[in-house]
């Protein structure tokens, strides 16, 4: 395997290009899509080995290739079907490591955490 | 469904990497497309033994296995249920089909990572061996999965499939229909 070494990338003309560091600081380094409600299954994922079904509406993530440290930064969403009050955020039971970080999905108007069919995270961080 | 102890697991894991060494070690994969690599093994050593030789197909056909699969993914049905230290319902484990396939094919690289700090002494425990791993069976890429993502110190765990997954809080559907209650009621 051989590695391209560079400090910019840019277009064919020239006319644009980007630091390296956008690449490589700036790229998703994980990312997840899986149906969190019912029978739970991973329907794509990158730098994921394996989710972990908490409970209800709580996830933990584990990484295939571990970060290099845990100040990552990961956003998640969810969507279930024709409710509108779900949210995600960060599960707070879960200890972020260099190996995975939580996932939490609740509804706002019971404050209660629910499981939902479309759960997305994505993780940032150090290359 | 199986269970085994981590240590029982430790072992296992450490006999397929001596293995998957070996096979590095007198045997070539040619081949551009790694997916198609395995399905070529050339032996490159006279030295390799008749075991070494067999663990050679072995792998060959545990690549030729995951080449079944749909590339980039391979959907298993298999879960793993634990009890981790906070005593609270099983937890279950769901495996990634990309991560089961880039297992079962072979070229998984276990980067050399600080994985945590260790709780007593505050040194740094790592990860991984920077080994490219060879193409690994499916229960071989379930059992590397456990060893790897399982927490530490849980011992207690089951392999089983989705028809055996168990209820945990609040995940028995709310909205659903007994169809044949009323045979019950006829019957009675």
């Amino acid at each position: 395997m051989s590695t391209v070494r560079a400090d910019n990338f840019g277009n064919r003309a020239g006319t644009s290009s980007i630091p390296s560091d956008t690449l490589l600081q700036g790229t998703a380094k994980a990312w997840i899509n899986f149906n969190g409600a019912g029978t739970i299954a991973v329907r794509d994922s990158f730098n994921i080995s394996s989710i972990t079904d908490n409970g209800t509406g709580q996830t933990t993530v584990t990484f295939s290739t571990a970060r290099p440290n845990a100040n990552y930064g990961w956003d998640s969403n969810v969507v279930d079907g024709g409710t509108s009050d779900r949210v995600a955020n960060g599960r707070i039971s879960t200890t972020i490591t260099t190996m995975q970080y939580g996932i939490s999905s609740f509804s706002t108007t019971t404050g209660a955490f629910a499981d939902c069919v479309q759960v997305m995270s994505e993780v940032y961080g150090d290359a | 469904m199986w269970t085994a102890t981590r240590e029982e697991l430790r072992l296992d894991f450490a006999m397929m990497e001596a293995a998957h060494e070996a096979f590095n070690q007198h045997f070539d994969i040619v081949g551009e497309d790694r997916a198609w690599q395995a399905a070529n093994v050339v032996a490159c050593c006279p030295e390799a033994t008749a075991d070494e030789t067999r663990e050679a197909a072995r792998i060959q056909a545990a690549a030729e296995a995951a080449m079944r699969y749909k590339a980039g993914s391979a959907e298993t049905s298999t879960r793993i249920v634990f009890d981790d230290s906070t005593q609270a319902h099983p937890k279950i484990l769901i495996p990634v089909p990309r991560m089961m396939w880039q297992l079962m094919v072979g070229g998984y690289t276990r980067k050399k990572r600080v994985i945590r700090e260790c709780a007593k002494s505050g040194r740094p425990i790592m990860d991984g061996s920077n080994e490219v791993l060879g193409p690994m069976t499916h229960d071989e890429a379930i059992q590397f999965l456990i060893w790897r993502d399982i927490p530490p110190g849980c011992n207690n765990f089951r392999v089983i499939t989705t028809d055996d997954l168990p209820r945990v809080a609040g995940s028995v559907e709310k909205g659903r229909i007994f169809r044949a209650a009323w045979r019950l009621k006829e019957a009675a």
